[in-house]
């Protein structure tokens, strides 16, 4: 391994890595926020990457797919949340019923199984014209314009979501999040609250889906599967990092961060070849679990320390 | 709760009740199945299809490019020869879209229309349709499977063709692309799903053929496009990878734009000639592919349902291709677009250049 093709690597992760952290904030605001987990994004991301394809097949200009793929995303989150305040049926079941029905919807948008568009239509081509004509090689070129049309949307995402949950409405999904019937006694609309962070949540990964299918030029019905472990890694690596009591602007640039720390595993892995990629799965998963526990072995830690000092 | 009780059992009831009567009426079909089969020229089962001679029910296993080419030599080689006959065919064609419960159910469904054959496409889709079309007396030919001895495909009520590919001519094609014999310096890279059957027995026979240490896999796992990026810039970062074999891998001949969109944007000297297995695929960003022509595989499962419908007769084993009935489909403008120079004689003899 050279100096350059491990350069190389950390300018893919990078890239990567930039484009999935709008799943895991998305995660983040269903599964912390909301303390409600949320399986609809495996669909969700489906439905947005379908969908930005499938515009784009048909002449579509790639600004207008930004927009169309969160709207389908946000109607797939309020499906979700309707199931589950309205009808009272579990948040996982509500999550699964929906991702299930997208499985046709995706079909019947695409109009077959598979689609792609040509690779000058894609939101990275301009960007990485540029970059190419600046003289800079044409691998690093792409992968550099996978890092800034990321850079851009998430600080556009993040931006966003820091005014929105910082305003009166924002503070009240927070409550609504932390204690349910608290919020309910002081007269907060929970239904209404979980809704907004469903739609907000699904909204995001669908942006997220839109912008990997055109990394990855193009989008089929399967193209959600395991997005959701990825973005629940990157989620729990992030915040293993993140410092205590930090607002959630920090907390959320710290998610990004864990995004690509996890693409950077996951390329380590496959450019050293110590692993065969059948077990990059199994990692995904093990450095999940060794995130999540990582509060434990800390505390665990820690009174062992403060143990020693008496 | 006790109305819910109530209603449970009642539901439960009619979903039993209706179950039985359909397995009955189900059994009821296969004997008669059994009988119009003997006598399939006398008479045929489906009322509907009262001026056809036969019905062949066509599974076909996925939305892929190779099946919808063999469908079509399938139906028109069948209808050319029965027309030849003074017979006349139909054809009831249902996609399962890569479900298995789907294919068995629409191998259910076939038999419980009578049909004469059923002629499947896909090693999963055969494999499911083979425990009815066995339960049913029904005759199964398929097509466009790599491997059907594996697959427990060659029973009594079951044959067909096979597009396994004779793997040295694979080596000849990419010795004739990479400008040499196969050896340390002029490697390839076996781009593949680590866990797709037809996949992984491709890079054995292959690895089978060509010398000790030369064809070098590059996996990726099931759904793992995101792996892509990170396999070409290892193969970018190997010099002696000269270029790159994809097997019939639907994961990834299914996303050949974004194969196609790393590769060329690979510094000009690692750009590199993309040798496929699946023709159709070769216009999708691919150099080259000597290959099964999916029509002529549909075309030789017709001979063979041909023989089994209208002759009696079975045949002693299933077609499988030869060197001489490959196809070799070549892509210029690819070629043009990687800066990679085509071997003359190899456009000279091509059978289709894009």
């Amino acid at each position: 391994m050279t100096a350059n093709t491990f350069l190389t690597s950390i300018y893919g992760s990078l890239g990567q890595g930039l484009l999935y952290a709008p799943v895991a904030i998305g995660i983040y605001l269903s599964l912390r926020i909301m303390k409600k987990p949320d399986l609809t994004i495996e669909g969700t991301f489906a439905f947005g990457a379908v969908i930005a394809m499938t515009m784009l097949h048909h002449g579509a200009h790639f600004m207008t797919t930004l927009i169309v793929a969160p709207i389908g995303g946000a109607a797939a989150g309020l499906a979700t949340a309707l199931i589950h305040t309205k009808l009272k049926i579990d948040g996982i079941i509500s999550g699964l019923l929906v991702t299930m029905a997208l499985f046709s919807i995706n079909l019947f948008v695409m109009g077959r199984s598979t689609i792609s568009a040509p690779l000058d239509t894609f939101i990275f081509a301009p960007i990485r014209a540029q970059l190419a004509a600046s003289g800079m090689q044409s691998f690093h070129a792409l992968l550099w314009s996978y890092i800034i049309v990321g850079a851009i949307v998430l600080v556009v995402v993040i931006a966003a979501l820091y005014f929105l949950y910082n305003t009166l409405f924002g503070l009240s999904i927070r409550a609504t999040g932390d204690n349910e019937r608290m919020a309910c006694s002081i007269g907060i609309n929970t239904d209404g609250r979980k809704i907004c962070s469903l739609i907000v949540s699904n909204a995001i990964t669908g942006l997220a889906g839109a912008l990997v299918a055109q990394q990855q030029s193009g989008a089929n019905v399967n193209s959600g599967t395991g997005v959701l472990i990825i973005g629940l890694a990157a989620l729990v690596i992030g915040e293993i990092i993140t410092p205590k009591n930090a607002s959630i602007l920090t907390r959320l640039l710290f998610i990004a961060l864990g995004s690509f720390i996890y693409f950077s595993c996951i390329s380590l892995v496959l450019i050293t070849g110590i692993l065969s990629p059948d077990w990059t799965r199994l990692l995904t998963a093990l450095l999940a679990l060794l995130a999540l526990c990582m509060p434990k072995l800390r505390e665990a830690i820690f009174k062992k320390r403060a143990v020693e000092i008496k | 709760m006790k109305k819910l009780k109530t209603l449970l059992a009642v539901a439960l009831i009619i979903t039993v009740g209706v179950a039985g009567l359909a397995g009955c009426a189900q059994d009821d079909t296969y004997d008669s199945t059994d009988d119009t089969y003997d006598s399939a020229q006398n008479d045929t089962p489906d009322s509907a299809a009262g001026t056809y001679d036969f019905t062949v029910g066509i599974l076909s296993g996925a939305h892929i490019p190779a099946f919808e080419l063999g469908r079509p030599g399938f139906e028109d080689r069948l209808t050319g020869l029965m027309e030849a006959e003074g017979l006349r065919v139909q054809f009831i064609y249902q996609n399962a879209g890569g479900d298995p419960a789907m294919s068995t159910t629409i191998a259910n469904t076939f038999a419980s229309r009578h049909v004469d054959l059923i002629f499947s496409m896909g090693t999963g889709a055969s494999q499911q349709a083979l425990p009815v079309a066995t339960n049913a007396g029904i005759p199964l030919v398929y097509g466009i499977i790599t491997d059907p001895v594996g697959a427990g495909l060659v029973t009594d009520v079951s044959t067909g063709s096979s597009s396994a590919l004779p793997m040295e001519t694979q080596i000849e094609l990419l010795e004739e692309l990479t400008g040499g014999t196969l050896n340390a310096e002029n490697r390839v890279a076996f781009l593949y799903t680590t866990d797709e059957d037809n996949s992984v027995a491709s890079l054995g026979r292959l690895q089978g053929v060509a010398p000790a240490d030369t064809i070098v896999p590059f996996g990726i796992p099931a759904n793992g496009l995101d792996h892509l990026q990170q396999l070409f810039i290892n193969i970018a970062a190997d010099p002696t990878i000269r270029a790159i074999y994809i097997p019939q891998d639907n994961q990834i001949t299914g996303n050949m734009q974004m194969v196609q969109n790393l590769n060329r944007s690979q510094n000009p000297e690692r750009r590199l000639p993309v040798v496929v297995a699946d023709l159709p695929i070769v216009a999708e960003g691919a150099i080259a592919s000597l290959s099964v022509d999916f029509s002529a595989n549909g075309a030789a499962a017709a001979d063979i349902a041909f023989d089994i419908l209208v002759n009696g007769t079975w045949p002693q084993t299933f077609y499988s291709p030869t060197a001489a009935s490959l196809s070799l489909y070549i892509n210029a403008t690819e070629a043009e677009a990687i800066g990679f120079v085509l071997p003359s004689a190899m456009a000279d003899r091509a059978n289709r250049t894009f």
